[in-house]
Order: structure tokens, then C-alpha cells, then sequence
């Protein structure tokens, strides 16, 4: 029974030890731009512009976006990032040939300046012209701007982008999305999910306007952060992608609180599902799901697949222990099942969760206790009779390696659980019809002490 | 503070009619006399599209109603849950009306066994009104609860819903829209639909069905997206839809098709019910999802005055694929009044919910004795004035 059980503590010394020689921060795990505050508040200065997209099928399409600065255009545009109560001003400069425009769709009381009047709010005249935006940012939260210019073609041709507010009410060691502990948050990631249909991109390159259809719509590609999968997966600003600079990478540790950004940019619906664990939906529309604000998101509702319907946010907390599985995804031992090459019973025997058994393995952080020793209930069969995806460790257990044939693994460095976490409209995971690929992307559970991403704030790029 | 009074007014008023009722021991029960009938749209592009409507007509022989799409909003009082409607049938097929979120026994009609095309299969949901009748059908439900509601055909649903057969049904509590605390001061209605312009011809032109050009509307392609009958044109006067410092409640419903997300700009809501179940715990939104035949009430507190646009996230923001259009509403929010002293007559500002009162002043008027020539069913307004003036609000005449 105790055969396939491997001991994982000097691994994890090994991992602590690279954590700490990455010193990585740790929670900022989505890039944003965020201009110095002034006594006036934040301005920043954004343009439209047209550019390229590249696709894992080896497409390229024509695309419009927002552009931080004078830099490239980017799909999806800047993450804009303020903190709650700031004064926040937008201005806009048109290098695109048609009016375009940005409306701040949950937000309040937004002015604009500049520009001349559209159907929504003011826009910015083509080749050069200008319009500026200016709220207050009253409540933390996931939010998204858009063009309010003809948003049909414009969403479409990539003119959106997220916006997060920082609650102005967290304590200093914590990072919360709202002003509750119950939004407090290990890890972030954005999954501002959209869709594509390629030919009105393939027109608008020609100039064919009078040849797109809005009403013949049908989107084959389908993104997260403005890339599909497998393109997710690759780290924030690749050189491959100058346009799509945003990954979506998800990684956390056992029972640490994932904040999950979900935004529906595009104008169909995606059933976002994460595979793992159910999470706690606790915001909806930048709010906290509260009947009263001191009782924080007392209306959060569990579940597996996130509704972010087109122009909502959804922010979720997720977390992952195993537990249930009944194995101990750790695969420590039990000194139970040693017998007799173990000392059981013996001096170090606990029963670490008091459920009759005893073993001489300390739990480690984050484990779920239930099924701490418990043998994992299947014999490995022997590699030879084994195919090996990148991504496998060798080991089915939680932070463990195990042996490999030459040239298999090595995608999955400290031994992390992955999981698929992608659109329940199961057809969105296809790059022009071809799986995998699409809206989906792969979260990794990673052992404790292994590191987690990087920092990824960059300075204004002006 | 005026709104409130505006609410004690109206409130009082609703008393006083609640107490003539009592006090005559009348048949509560609210009676509409519909007449479903073919109509011509025209769209912005200038097409004119084949439709089929509801009019509102005065009583069961009378047929001077405007045959409009959506049909008239059916308001039942807060003080009785009994409706019916009377069916008309001006189409050369068989109809029927059906409110989906109201329980109701039902009478479904079959096709004959013999029937060539579809043998005893479900043709109605309930009882039909035959083409041409003379007399009206009746149409009862002694159940409508509070809240926001759809009615439309019950027969050849995927025909006759999109040709037009729908409209808004609404009820009151007495205290709010649900509750006093769903009070509100105004009321704007938005109704989607949409239009697809080859189904409507073809149906109209009897090429739809078995062994026709169109057999179904699986090849489903709307062009034209409605609000409250009208796809948006540039330049379309924006709907008042109250003022700082008052309430609105936004009713929204979806009869087409497709799923609609409409999105507030600027402004947020309360999401306070969906299919006529008032939430718990209303929540703070923008976006609504609106599915196929879903109707959400949102209460509005606006702080500034302004457009608000209300637009759908989905993106059908075109007429015949000409931008802009579709599912755009701009509603206009007013400057707060000057601040009303604490004697000023509570007449000054009108009352809110003009539709919902209307709808009380028709019960009144079957028992007012003395009522100036002026005041009658035909001038609803002149009855408010009239009411209004007389502080009928505070001491009912009938006592
Ligand atoms: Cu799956």
C-alpha cells in the first residue's frame, strides 16, 4: 500500500530556498498602469491606435486599441489602476481615422471634456483629436471602460480594457478588493474575457466598412486578457506578443485566497469555469455582495462557473487544500501502513487529525488535516506503460518529483497541481476551431514555499 | 422633502379610493379589452415591416383602439389582484394571451389527429379566440401578484410572439413597487423585442410552415432591436424619467429572442426583482441580464441630473446594421426642484405614477355622483386635477 508514498520534506527546504533567493513580491499579480498622484488627482494620458494581434494558430488581425501613452496599442487596452476616493482624469488621443471614445460604464457622475457630443458621451475626432474623462473613483472595485463610440464595431476591434480600484480602508499588511476583510486576498489575477470574428477584422484591414455585417456575427477566437490559450500562459510583456502584453497565469498556494477579477469584455456571454475547488462569489458590478456593510459579503454565493455576463465583473475568492480528495495529496507517509519497517507505534506517532490514526509526518501549512496520512488509493503503473504530458512531475503527489524518462516534464518545476480553468461553452476552446486553445488557461496549485509569479507594476509609459 | 409627500399623497388618495370601493361593494376586478390585429412598422431605414399587435379598445364592442406593438401596458390596481383580459381576434389565424410568471389553469388546443402537417399536436397553451369573433374571450387571472410582468400570445408561440403579440402587465403594492420599502416616484418602461424582417414577411405573406420557402425560424437573423416599440434613431428625444432626489423604478422586459444585457452609463441601480419576485437583498448593479422573456424592476436614485443612456452590453446597437440604433434609450434626468416649503399645498407638484393612479380614477369614476362634465373616462388627467384639487385625497365624497 505504502509504495508509491515519497517523502517531500527536503523538496520543500529546496523550494523555500528558491523562493527566497527569487525574493519575489508577492501579491501584485496584475500589470496596470497608475500615473504618480498629484494634488489634482491621477491623469493619465492614453491614445487609440491600430495594430496587430497575434493568435496560437498562427493568425495576425487587424486590430484598434488603447495605447498607454504614445506606446504600442494594446488588446486589451491599460489596466488603469486608482485608489478609492482619487479624482481620476482620462485624456484621450485619437490616432485612428474614425471618432472614437471611452465611457466608464459603474461609475458615477463621469464628465467629459473636450471633443464633441456622440451618442454616449463626447468623442475624439479622428487623426489627432482630443477628449478627456474625469471622476472620482467613490467605491473600490473591478470595473471596465469601453468606447462609447459605435460599441458594436469598437469592443469588437478591441477598445476595452479593466479598470481596479484599491479600497481606501484595508490595513497596511493586507491587501482586500473591498473594504471588508472578507474581499482579503492573497494573489490576484484579471480574466477580462473576450470574443473575435475574424472576417470583420479581415474587412476593416481592406477598408471594406460597407462589407461587415454586424448582424452576421460569429466569433471563432476567444480570449483572456486579450490572448488565447495556450498564449495565455506565456509570462506579461513577452516579446512574442508586442500587442497582447497581459497573461493570465494563475497560481496560489494551499488555502491561501485567490482574488479572482472577472469581466465580461466582449459582447457574448462566457461561462467562466474553474475547475479545483468551487469559489465564493463575493462582488458583483465593482460591489461587495452585502446586505449591510458591516456583515461584509454575507450574500456571496459558492459556485463553479462564473456568469460574467457582457459589461459585468464578478470578483470571486478561490481557494484549494484537496481537501475531500481522501489521500493525502502531500503523500506523506503513515507510519500505519510502515509496518515493519516503521517504528509504530513509536515515540513521534501523532494523531495530527484525530481521526484514529497516527503518523510522524508534520502537517504543513495549509493542509487539510481530514485526510493528513491517508494512502493514495491507486498503484502508479510502472513509467514504461506511462505517456507524459510537459506539465506532469512524476509524482501525483502535491511539492514531490519523481523519476522521468529523458526529455519528458520539465514544465512543472516545483511539483504543482494544475488545473484547467476555461469557458463552460466548452466550443470557446478552440483557436479557430482547432483544441486546444481559447478561453481557458491553466491554475497551477503550487506546494507551499514555491514561488509565485513576479512583480508587475510598470512605471507610465510617457 | 417633497417626494415624500408626494408619496403621502399619493398613498392617501389610494386610501380614499380603497375606502369608495369598500364603501360600494363593486366587482374589483380590472377589465381590458384587447384586439389582436395585423399592423405596418416602418423602420428607420424606411422598410415596413408586416406585424401583429394589440390594441386597447374602450368596451366589447367598440373597436377604436390603435393597434401598437408592444400592446398597452395592462396596469392592475394594488387593491385587487383580479384581471382579464378580452381577446379580439382580427388575424386570419387563432390566437390566444398567456402571462407566463402568473399560475393559471390552462386549456391547451390540439391540431386535429387528421391534420396533415402536425396531427394532434399542442397548437395553444390555453383556450383560443377564433379568427373574427364577435364576442370577446375572456382571459381571467384572480392571482397577479405584485411586480412586472409579460403577456403575450399563447398560440404558434414561435410565430406569433415574434410577430408582435406581447405587451407589459404591472402591479403595485399598495405602499411601493413590492413594499414600502420599494416606494418609488416615477416609472419608466423599457420593452426590448426584435425583428427579423424576413420571418415577418414570410409569415405574413403565408410562405412560412411545412413545405413552405420558411419552415421555421431556426434560421433566426434579427436586424431590427426594439425599445418600447422603436429601434433608437440619432436625435430621439430622451424619456423623462423623473428627477435628483426622487426615485424611479425601471421595468424592464425582453420579449425577443435573444438575451439582452442592458447596461446603465452613469448611473447605478437596485436590482429589486426578477420575473415579479422581489429579492431579499436588492443589489447595487449597472448591467442587467435580460434572457428571453425576463423582466427585471431596478429603482434608480439618481444624484445628478443628466443623461443617463441605457444601452444593450450585447451590442445590438444597429437598425439594419446601420450604426446607431437598436437598443439605445437615453433617459433624462431632471434638476431637483426648488425646495418646497413646509405649508405649500401638496397639489404644487403632480402626482407620481400618473398610469397606476390612472388606472384608480377609472374605479372612482364608476361611483362618482358628482363629478363636473369634464371629468369623465375619457379625461383621466382632468379627473386628477379634478381630484386633486377637491382634496378628494383627504375626505373620499362617498363617506
Ligand atoms: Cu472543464
Amino acid at each position: 500500500m505504502n509504495t508509491v508514498s515519497i517523502r517531500t520534506r527536503t523538496y520543500l527546504l529546496l523550494a523555500a530556498l528558491i523562493a527566497c533567493i527569487l525574493a519575489n513580491a508577492a501579491q501584485a499579480m496584475i500589470m496596470t498602469i497608475r500615473p504618480a498622484a498629484t494634488p489634482g488627482g491621477l491623469e493619465f494620458n492614453l491614445s487609440a491606435k491600430q495594430g496587430y494581434i497575434l493568435t496560437p494558430d498562427g493568425g495576425a488581425y487587424y486590430m484598434w486599441g488603447y495605447a498607454n501613452g504614445d506606446g504600442l496599442m494594446q488588446y486589451p487596452g491599460p489596466t488603469l489602476e486608482f485608489n478609492q476616493g482619487e479624482t481620476v482624469t482620462i485624456h484621450l488621443t485619437n490616432q485612428l481615422d474614425v471618432p472614437v471614445s471611452m465611457v466608464f460604464p459603474g461609475q458615477l457622475n463621469v464628465t467629459a471634456g473636450g471633443g464633441t457630443a456622440g451618442v454616449l458621451t463626447n468623442e475624439a475626432a479622428p487623426a489627432g483629436g482630443m477628449v478627456s474623462y474625469t471622476f472620482t473613483a467613490t467605491h473600490a472595485g473591478t470595473y471596465h471602460y469601453h468606447s462609447g463610440t459605435n460599441p458594436e464595431l469598437q469592443i469588437e476591434m478591441g477598445l476595452f480594457g479593466a479598470i481596479i480600484v484599491r479600497p481606501d480602508n484595508q490595513p497596511a499588511e493586507e491587501t482586500w478588493a473591498y473594504n471588508h476583510v472578507d474581499s482579503q486576498y492573497d494573489y490576484e489575477y484579471l480574466f477580462l474575457m473576450s470574443e473575435m470574428d475574424p472576417t470583420i477584422h479581415e474587412k476593416a484591414e481592406c477598408g471594406m466598412w460597407d462589407q461587415i455585417d454586424m448582424n452576421e456575427y460569429w466569433p471563432v477566437l476567444w480570449f483572456i486578457n486579450g490572448r488565447c490559450a495556450p498564449d495565455v500562459m506565456l509570462p506579461d510583456n513577452t516579446p512574442l506578443l508586442p500587442h497582447q502584453p497581459y497573461s493570465c497565469r494563475p497560481q496560489v498556494h494551499p488555502n491561501e485566497r485567490m482574488l479572482m477579477r472577472l469581466i465580461g469584455g466582449g459582447r457574448d456571454l462566457h461561462p467562466f469555469h474553474h475547475h479545483g475547488n468551487n469559489a465564493l462569489q463575493i462582488a458583483r458590478d465593482g460591489r461587495l455582495l452585502s446586505s449591510s456593510p458591516a456583515l461584509g459579503a454575507n450574500l456571496a454565493v459558492s459556485d463553479f462557473t462564473q456568469a460574467a455576463a457582457p459589461g459585468m465583473t464578478l470578483d470571486c475568492i478561490f481557494t484549494w487544500t484537496g481537501k475531500g480528495l481522501g489521500w493525502d495529496v502531500y503523500g506523506h507517509e503513515q507510519d500505519i501502513d510502515n509496518e515493519p519497517t516503521g517504528d509504530f507505534p513509536g515515540p513521534g506517532d501523532v494523531d495530527h487529525n484525530e481521526n484514529g490514526s497516527v503518523d510522524n509526518v508534520d502537517p504543513v501549512a495549509g493542509e487539510d488535516m481530514e485526510d493528513h496520512g491517508k494512502p493514495f488509493p491507486v498503484q502508479l503503473p510502472d513509467n514504461k506503460a506511462l505517456a507524459f504530458g510537459a506539465t506532469y512531475s512524476g509524482s501525483p503527489f502535491l511539492g514531490a518529483m519523481g523519476d522521468l524518462p529523458p526529455g519528458e516534464g520539465g514544465m512543472n518545476m516545483f511539483g504543482g497541481m494544475m488545473f484547467m480553468w476555461h469557458s463552460h461553452n466548452e466550443k470557446e476552446m478552440v483557436n479557430y476551431d482547432i483544441f486546444p486553445g481559447g478561453l481557458m488557461t491553466m491554475m497551477f496549485v503550487e506546494p507551499p514555499g514555491a514561488p509565485i509569479g513576479g512583480a508587475h507594476t510598470m512605471p507610465m509609459g510617457q | 422633502m417633497n417626494n415624500r409627500s408626494n408619496t403621502m399623497k399619493f398613498s392617501k388618495l389610494t386610501l380614499a379610493l380603497l375606502l369608495v370601493l369598500a364603501s360600494t361593494g363593486s366587482t374589483y376586478a380590472i377589465d381590458y379589452y384587447l384586439r389582436a390585429e395585423a399592423v405596418n412598422k416602418v423602420m428607420p431605414d424606411g422598410s415596413m415591416i408586416p406585424m401583429w399587435g394589440y390594441a386597447l379598445d374602450p368596451d366589447a364592442v367598440q373597436e377604436t383602439g390603435q393597434v401598437i406593438v408592444p400592446g398597452p401596458t395592462l396596469v392592475v390596481p394594488p387593491n385587487d389582484p383580479n384581471l382579464t383580459i378580452h381577446l379580439k381576434n382580427r388575424l386570419d389565424v387563432a390566437t390566444s394571451v398567456i402571462i407566463p410568471a402568473l399560475p393559471q389553469a390552462m386549456t391547451p388546443q390540439r391540431f386535429p389527429a387528421g391534420d396533415p402537417d402536425y396531427p394532434n399536436r399542442i397548437r395553444s397553451l390555453t383556450h383560443e379566440t377564433p379568427p373574427g369573433n364577435a364576442a370577446p374571450v375572456p382571459y381571467s387571472w384572480t392571482n397577479v401578484r405584485p411586480g412586472s410582468f409579460m403577456y403575450h400570445s399563447g398560440t404558434h408561440i414561435a410565430v406569433q410572439v415574434q410577430m408582435g403579440l406581447y405587451g407589459p402587465a404591472t402591479r403595485n403594492a399598495v405602499d411601493g413597487a413590492y413594499s414600502a420599502d420599494s416606494d418609488f416616484d416615477n416609472e419608466v418602461l423599457l420593452f426590448y423585442s426584435e425583428i427579423d424582417p424576413i420571418a415577418h414577411a414570410r409569415i405574413a405573406s403565408g410562405n412560412y410552415g411545412p413545405g413552405e420557402i420558411m419552415t421555421s425560424t431556426i434560421e433566426y437573423k434579427p436586424e431590427f432591436f426594439l425599445v418600447n416599440g422603436n429601434p433608437y434613431s440619432l436625435g430621439d428625444t430622451p424619456i423623462p424619467a423623473g428627477q435628483v432626489g426622487q426615485t424611479t423604478l425601471l421595468r424592464l422586459f425582453n420579449a425577443g429572442i435573444e438575451t439582452h444585457v442592458a447596461q446603465l452609463q452613469n448611473l447605478r441601480g437596485l436590482l429589486l426583482a426578477d420575473d415579479g419576485w422581489p429579492d431579499n437583498y436588492p443589489t447595487d448593479q449597472y448591467t442587467f441580464v435580460l434572457p428571453a422573456g425576463k423582466t427585471k424592476d431596478v429603482l434608480l436614485n439618481p444624484a445628478t441630473e443628466g443623461i443617463v443612456p441605457v444601452y444593450d452590453r450585447r451590442l445590438r446597437l444597429t437598425n439594419a446594421n446601420a450604426s446607431p440604433g437598436g437598443l439605445i434609450s437615453l433617459l433624462e434626468i431632471a434638476a431637483a426642484p426648488p425646495a418646497v416649503g413646509e405649508n405649500n399645498n401638496e397639489v404644487q407638484t403632480a402626482p407620481r405614477n400618473v398610469p397606476e393612479l390612472a388606472t384608480l380614477a377609472q374605479y372612482w369614476l364608476q361611483n362618482c355622483q358628482g363629478c363636473p362634465a369634464d371629468v369623465n373616462e375619457d379625461n383621466i388627467v382632468n379627473f386628477i386635477d379634478f381630484a386633486l384639487m377637491n382634496n378628494l385625497n383627504e375626505s373620499p365624497p362617498e363617506e
